[in-house]
């Protein structure tokens, strides 16, 4: 941990943290201490099975869906609040974290239906505001322009990459604070690609963004700063360019000189 | 590659070669279980198409010869005869209407009356009991006495004088013995110390020789005085149908015995059709002279239908004019009967607005009848369309009947079709509950219980269910109907069938519609969490609305089952086979029906081969074929359009 730096405004928070699938008889996560920037992209690199998409899914207790993971140490606190403290309720958690899937997975619904589900299930009935709302997160996500006539044909009809962005506009439409992204463009191709990672750039003002992500240009193209994980321990993490261009760990340089993973 | 000219070397020619393969009749093992699999689903398709073939083929004769059989019930004049009989019934339902509500007033206006009769009667019981002795006494006294009379009034001029001294003697005895009988009815009637004075006064003044009391008789008259206006309204409207029912018994003979002579040419003109065929086949020529013999011994005479059904004609005038009296009647009746309003019995009131429509009905139905029956010949052909309609559309399965047999497939159609809607009812909310509960919201531990317990609902025996319906679900719905107060006649019936249907529904709707939800892909499970639903918002917004097209194949799947059951509806359905009423609201479900599968499982066993009802059954399960073959194809495309999408 000879990275560790102090972030003067930090959105999550992570002192010593551990992570077991198993009821801690093994820990996926070992350790990890770090502080996530508010209303900056940070990037989660490091070779398959490293524990960066679990560490991820410890933002909003997505982990609670397996019965014998756990945090098995240390404390996570987003905005201040320690997010495994048994007051804290995971769905209203889930609301201020929001998360975007590697594979786009828009509901079987109409694509005005996908974009409104968050607000739906808050009780919002109004059908104005739900139309305001639609709109703006649509916009938000760059996606108004191509569905604005067809907002009552089925999501399952758009291409995978406006898929993608439509789970994006359903996302931010419930208006969280954090999103994570979880390889968002590893199912897309180029062309897709290139469109979310504008869309990510333009995020950025309105939201702190956890990416992970399997492509190292990406991760530099896209993020402020960026994490490295090696064998569920963090390795490295500094100011994106820091990373890239003068790495301090020896592992991170064979990592991102292409040496493994 | 067992040939390779080639190459020369011998090891990849051995590697690649087949030669280590066995094979049976040049054919090897692979070839052999694909062929196998193969096999039995052409199989599969053979028998389904052979069933097709064989269901067709049994019931494909049934219209023409229904046809012909309406054509018989027509030409022997039976048909006019319903037209009479139609009439006869609807004023008698009518009137049926009238008379309970007359008699329910009649018992509830003059219950005081009626309460001391019926005390009265008890006491005097017992008062004649306590005096039996006395009685006999009397009695042999009183035949004494009427010998005496008997043998005065025969007596000689000489005899005179010692018969009238035995007479008086006759007479003394048996004034003594009536004291001594009132004597011992008094002190009877002492005991009766309930009694009021007035029936202890009319005890005391009964007669020996006495048939009713005129205490009794008074009463009588009481209450007969209190509904006596009703009483000439209801008796007006009950006499206005005998002219019309003498008519319709009279020409009714006429009509059966011309139809026999019908049905005795058909079986005649069989019977010689299998003389000459046996003509045809005979093995030698002395065989054949005695067919033939045979066969000319068989006379068809036909009989001469105009010469038949003639009285019909000739009392058409008749029938007008009793059909003129008859709708005179019910007028008169309308007018005549008392407003409801002004009865005391709130049941009798209600009665006696329920026959106003059906008085207004009957109005109906004497003059379309009569109309009908002024235009009707016997020798109209009967077009074969109605033997179409009037099997679809029938309402009425009549067979074994000495008067006509009728093919009506809606009551049992309507059975069944009930019956499994109330199995659907009761098992789609439970299945398809359950089903989201184990997938979704139990836990592991839940889950590897109730899904084996429910599918084993499946191993249960239907005739054992329905035993247990008769047994213990029957009685125990009644005590309950009983309990809220429902009127609940029949023990088997709709509902006690329809739940246990829906019981063998369960395991079946629940296993497919629990593969339906398991098949949801759980990225949209994730996305919903993700967005920080709840489970319950997940599973009713996102995971019920995916697996939608599944379950409503599920349950098309489970109505299927239980409209095909036989077992449990025979046991259960109580097996009346009659359209139910459903003017009846929620209580048509507590009245017994028939089905399709039962009625078939009930009346082939005792058909004749090739008979019209044998034929009948067939066409009845052709249908029941039909539709289960319908659903199953909905449910399967559904299924196929819903795993193409998920």
């Amino acid at each position: 941990m000879s990275t560790q730096e102090v972030i003067s405004s930090p959105i999550i928070t992570l002192d010593d943290v551990s992570f077991s699938y198993d009821m801690g008889k093994t820990n996926t996560i070992k350790n990890v201490s770090f502080d996530i920037p508010e209303k900056q992209v940070t990037a989660f690199i490091g070779p398959s099975g490293c524990g960066k998409s679990t560490l991820l899914r410890c933002f909003n207790r997505m982990n609670d869906l397996i019965e014998t993971a756990k945090v098995t140490s240390g404390k996570i606190e987003i905005m201040g609040q320690d997010i495994n403290a048994p007051t804290v309720d995971a769905i209203e958690l889930r609301k201020q974290v929001g998360m975007v899937f590697q594979k786009y997975n828009p509901f079987p619904k109409s694509i005005f239906e996908n974009v409104a589900y968050g607000l739906r299930i808050q009780g919002i009935k109004n059908k104005s505001d739900l139309a305001t709302a639609v709109e703006k997160s649509l916009r938000g996500a760059a996606l108004w322009d191509e569905v604005k006539d067809r907002l009552n044909s089925s999501a399952l009809g758009l291409s995978g990459g406006q898929q993608q962005r439509l789970c994006i506009a359903r996302t931010i439409a419930v208006q969280p604070k954090v999103i994570l992204m979880d390889e968002p463009c590893s199912a897309l191709d180029p062309i897709a690609t290139a469109k979310v990672e504008e869309l990510i750039n333009e995020l950025r003002e309105q939201f702190s963004i956890v990416i992970v992500t399997h492509s190292m240009q990406q991760a530099s193209r896209i993020s402020d700063r960026t994490a490295f994980f090696y064998l569920g321990e963090l390795i490295e993490y500094s100011d994106t360019t820091d990373l890239f261009s003068a790495p301090k760990e020896k592992r991170t340089e064979d990592y991102i000189s292409g040496r493994f993973g | 590659m067992s040939k390779q000219s080639r190459s020369s070397d011998s090891d990849s020619q051995r590697s690649f070669s087949k030669k280590g393969r066995s094979t049976l009749l040049g054919i090897s093992k692979d070839s052999w279980i694909q062929k196998f699999f193969g096999g039995n689903a052409l199989l599969a398709i053979v028998f389904l198409l052979a069933i097709c073939g064989f269901l067709i083929k049994e019931a494909v004769f049934f219209f023409p010869d229904y046809h012909k059989s309406l054509q018989l019930f027509r030409q022997s004049g039976q048909e006019y005869v319903t037209l009479l009989e139609d009439q006869y019934k609807a004023q008698k339902s009518a009137y049926a209407l009238v008379d309970q509500a007359y008699n329910i007033e009649r018992a509830n206006a003059g219950a005081a009356e009626l309460e001391k009769i019926t005390a009265f009667a008890t006491a005097r019981n017992k008062v004649l009991d306590f005096a039996e002795e006395a009685y006999d006494e009397w009695d042999d006294a009183n035949d004494e006495l009427e010998d005496a009379q008997d043998e005065f009034d025969d007596a000689e001029e000489a005899d005179k004088a010692s018969a009238q001294a035995t007479l008086e003697a006759a007479q003394t005895l048996e004034k003594n013995l009536r004291t001594a009988w009132k004597a011992d009815v008094s002190a009877a009637v002492l005991q009766q110390s309930s009694l009021s004075e007035d029936v202890k006064d009319a005890l005391r003044q009964m007669q020996p020789d006495q048939g009713m009391s005129p205490f009794q008789m008074e009463l009588q008259k009481a209450v007969d005085a209190k509904v006596a206006e009703f009483a000439i309204s209801r008796n007006a409207l009950r006499d206005s149908v005998k002219p019309l029912e003498k008519l319709w018994l009279e020409l009714r003979d006429v009509a059966a015995a011309a139809k026999d002579k019908g049905v005795t040419l058909k079986t005649a003109a069989e019977r010689k059709a299998a003389y000459l065929e046996a003509v045809q086949n005979a093995p030698t020529p002395e065989a054949r002279q005695k067919a033939q013999e045979q066969a000319d011994a068989v006379i068809l005479a036909a009989p001469d239908w105009d010469k038949e059904v003639a009285p019909l004609y000739e009392a058409t005038p008749r029938a007008n004019e009793i059909s003129k009296n008859l709708l005179q009647a019910i007028a008169t009746a309308k007018e005549n009967l008392p407003d409801p309003a002004t009865l005391t019995d709130s049941l009798a009131q209600e009665r006696l607005k329920q026959a106003t429509p059906e008085l207004v009905k009957a109005r109906e139905v004497v003059t379309a009848r009569t109309e009908t029956l002024n235009q009707w010949r016997h020798d109209e052909k009967v077009g074969f369309f109605k033997s179409v309609t009037g099997f679809f559309l029938g309402a009425d399965w009549v067979t074994n009947s000495s008067w006509q047999d009728f093919y009506g497939f809606l009551p049992l159609f309507t059975g069944s079709l009930l019956i499994s809607i109330v199995a659907l009812c009761i098992a789609v909310p439970f299945s398809v509950a359950a089903a989201i509960y184990t997938n979704q919201l139990a836990s592991k531990g839940e889950a590897t219980f109730i899904k084996p317990t429910i599918e084993f609902i499946q191993a249960i025996p239907s005739v054992v269910l329905g035993l247990f319906g008769i047994l213990i679900l029957g009685e125990s719905l009644r005590d309950g109907a009983e309990f809220l107060g429902i009127p609940m006649q029949e023990r088997l019936n709709v509902l006690n069938a329809g739940i246990l249907l829906a019981l063998m529904a369960v395991p079946t709707v629940f296993t497919l519609a629990e593969d339906a939800i398991n098949n949801v892909p759980s990225a949209f499970r994730d996305a919903s969490f993700a967005l920080g639903a709840t489970k319950f918002q997940t599973v009713l917004r996102v995971i019920v609305p995916t697996a939608i097209s599944g379950i409503i194949a599920a349950i098309l799947l489970g109505f299927g089952r239980v409209i095909g059951e036989t077992m449990v509806v025979l046991l259960v359905a109580g097996n009346k086979i009659s359209i139910p009423d459903f003017s009846d609201g929620l209580g048509v479900l507590t009245q017994p029906v028939h089905t399709m599968t039962g009625l078939i499982a009930q009346e082939t066993g005792e058909v004749n081969q090739g008979s019209l009802h044998w034929r009948a059954l067939f066409m009845v399960a052709l249908v029941l074929f039909m539709i289960s073959l319908t659903v199953n194809y909905i449910s399967q495309t559904l299924i196929r359009r819903y795993s193409l999408k998920g």
